[in-house]
């Protein structure tokens, strides 16, 4: 039982992100009610990434996870390439944003003479510690960040449902906003594509639950949201979430937005830890991470290799910095294009066996890279996200290639 | 918004050619001295998460690139008293 509530926290890390309610309350304020049809398609084409993703046909017995899946369907260097790229600059530049989020939530919310830099490296150092500690602090507190960052959010649909509205009739949408409303809401429940080394951390179903629970407390909260607030503030506004928890609820609400929105970097960036650890471990275990001896993964290390980046990004100004907000963008469209490629790579597993399940996933791959080159047409940076993008693929596929090329020249072994 | 003024680093910048490149500090009890000023603009040039993670906003202000300081004074009446808050 504790394994299948790790396994939900971790795979709703980013979904109870303060940007991810940001995103939420913006496209709810921008689609109105039509955003509750795309975040409902969203999370039926999440369930079909999650089922195929997690096929058992696809792990020959393992718990497999993105590192073995890419490596076993499309060979060991776009696995290493993808892997590697999406979870590092996850690890750095979201977790970089959400701190600093996290800061100011704090500093004006809770306690105005703490500054909000200091807060940020507090939370930094807790969830370091938590995982230098072994690892193991690490996974058992993530369901109780989650729980905690559900129970506020939860708490306050509730008094939203129970208080009248002020922004008068919900409006409704217009159907050809459909395509780009439910490619925008299928970022905000990325996650379950990760799989924990825990008993049934492979399984489909806790995060099939997962994904359930949350299309049922993002409609809930998108639509407390569109009734106390008009939808054109929720749509331009850089905090709606907070905005609708003080229209729902005043300062109590603010309260209790506060204490999710913290939860909710907790539960972000200690799940994007663990993520990040479990994925170059499995890379490790197959000497696909350069650097590494097979095997070798020490523990911790990597968690703070990532803190003493972060730390250094923060001290710099990184998060004053606009930029910031365009490699975030480009971090998540890669996890969400990483998902296409390991539909792709359950494709090119599962073709010989079951031609159902393949043809699946074909189509589920096919609509998440759709749904990834949507957004970044419609996206006023998108010429900045795909150059870095293309920089950090090529960098991390060079590295790689050197590593593989060194390994079979000393005779290494890849499998 | 008292508890904005509280964490902002204000600057002053004096437009008159005589004294041009003089910038002094001000505390947040001046400026609220100030704010309704007819020749007050206040300007917000706190960007990133600075600016979009923050719920508090000087009531009035104007948003503006720190870095692109050359492009908007130019806007403003040379007598204006232009302050700007970055943090």
């Amino acid at each position: 039982m504790r394994s299948t509530f790790i396994a939900i926290g971790i795979a709703l890390s980013w979904p109870l992100s303060p940007d991810a309610l940001v995103r939420l309350g913006n496209g709810a304020g921008q689609w109105r009610l039509g955003f509750l049809v795309g975040l409902g398609l969203a999370t039926v084409l999440s369930g079909m990434a999650a089922a195929v993703i997690r096929n058992p046909k696809t792990a020959d017995g393992r718990n497999h996870d993105a590192g073995s899946l890419l490596a076993d369907g499309l060979g060991p260097l776009p696995a290493m390439t993808i892997v590697i790229a999406s979870r590092v600059s996850l690890a750095l530049l979201l977790s970089t944003g959400l701190l600093v989020t996290a800061g100011y939530t704090f500093n004006e919310i809770f306690v105005y003479w703490f500054p909000n830099f200091g807060f940020s490296y507090l939370l930094l150092a807790f969830i370091l510690l938590a995982h230098l500690a072994g690892g193991r602090a690490a996974l058992v507190l993530q369901p109780v960040f989650a729980a905690t960052a559900v129970g506020g959010l939860a708490s306050l649909v509730l008094l939203g449902l129970g208080s009248p509205g002020a922004s008068g009739p919900l409006p409704t949408m217009a159907m050809p906003a459909l395509p780009i409303s439910t490619a925008s809401a299928l970022v905000l429940f990325l996650g379950y594509d990760v799989t924990t080394s825990w008993p049934d951390g492979g399984s489909r179903l806790p995060v099939l639950a997962g994904l359930s629970g949350i299309l049922l407390l993002f409609c809930g909260w998108s639509l407390v949201s569109l009734a106390h607030l008009p939808a054109q503030r929720l749509a331009e506004s850089t905090i709606p979430h907070i905005l609708a928890a003080r229209a729902i609820a005043g300062e109590a609400g603010r309260i209790l937005m506060g204490v999710a929105v913290i939860a909710g970097t907790c539960a972000a960036v200690n799940g994007i830890f663990l993520i990040a650890r479990r994925s170059l471990a499995s890379l490790a275990a197959q000497n696909l991470l350069p650097g590494h001896r097979q095997g070798v993964f020490p523990d911790g290390i990597h968690v703070a290799v990532f803190a003493a980046i972060i730390s250094v990004m923060m001290a710099s100004g990184l998060a004053g910095a606009s930029v910031l907000e365009t490699y975030i963008e480009a971090a998540l469209l890669l996890w969400l294009f990483s998902v296409a490629i390991q539909c792709l790579a359950a494709f090119r597993l599962l073709r010989d066996t079951d031609g159902c399940q393949a043809a699946l996933a074909a189509v589920t791959g096919l609509l998440f890279a759709g749904g990834a080159v949507v957004l970044l047409s419609f996206h006023g940076e998108a010429k900045d996200i795909a150059r870095f993008l293309a920089i950090l693929l090529l960098s991390v596929f060079m590295v790689s290639a050197l590593w593989l090329r060194l390994n079979r020249d000393a005779g290494g072994v890849l499998h | 918004m008292n508890k904005m003024l509280l964490l902002a680093i204000l600057f002053v910048l004096a437009f008159s050619p005589v004294v041009a490149g003089d910038v002094k500090l001000m505390d947040k009890d001046e400026l609220k001295g100030l704010l309704g000023s007819r020749d007050l603009v206040v300007l917000d040039v706190r960007a990133g998460r600075d600016w979009s993670a923050s719920e508090f906003k000087i009531q009035g202000a104007v948003r503006a690139d720190g870095a692109d300081f050359d492009s908007w004074s130019k806007s403003y009446p040379k007598d204006a008293r232009l302050v700007l808050y970055c943090a």
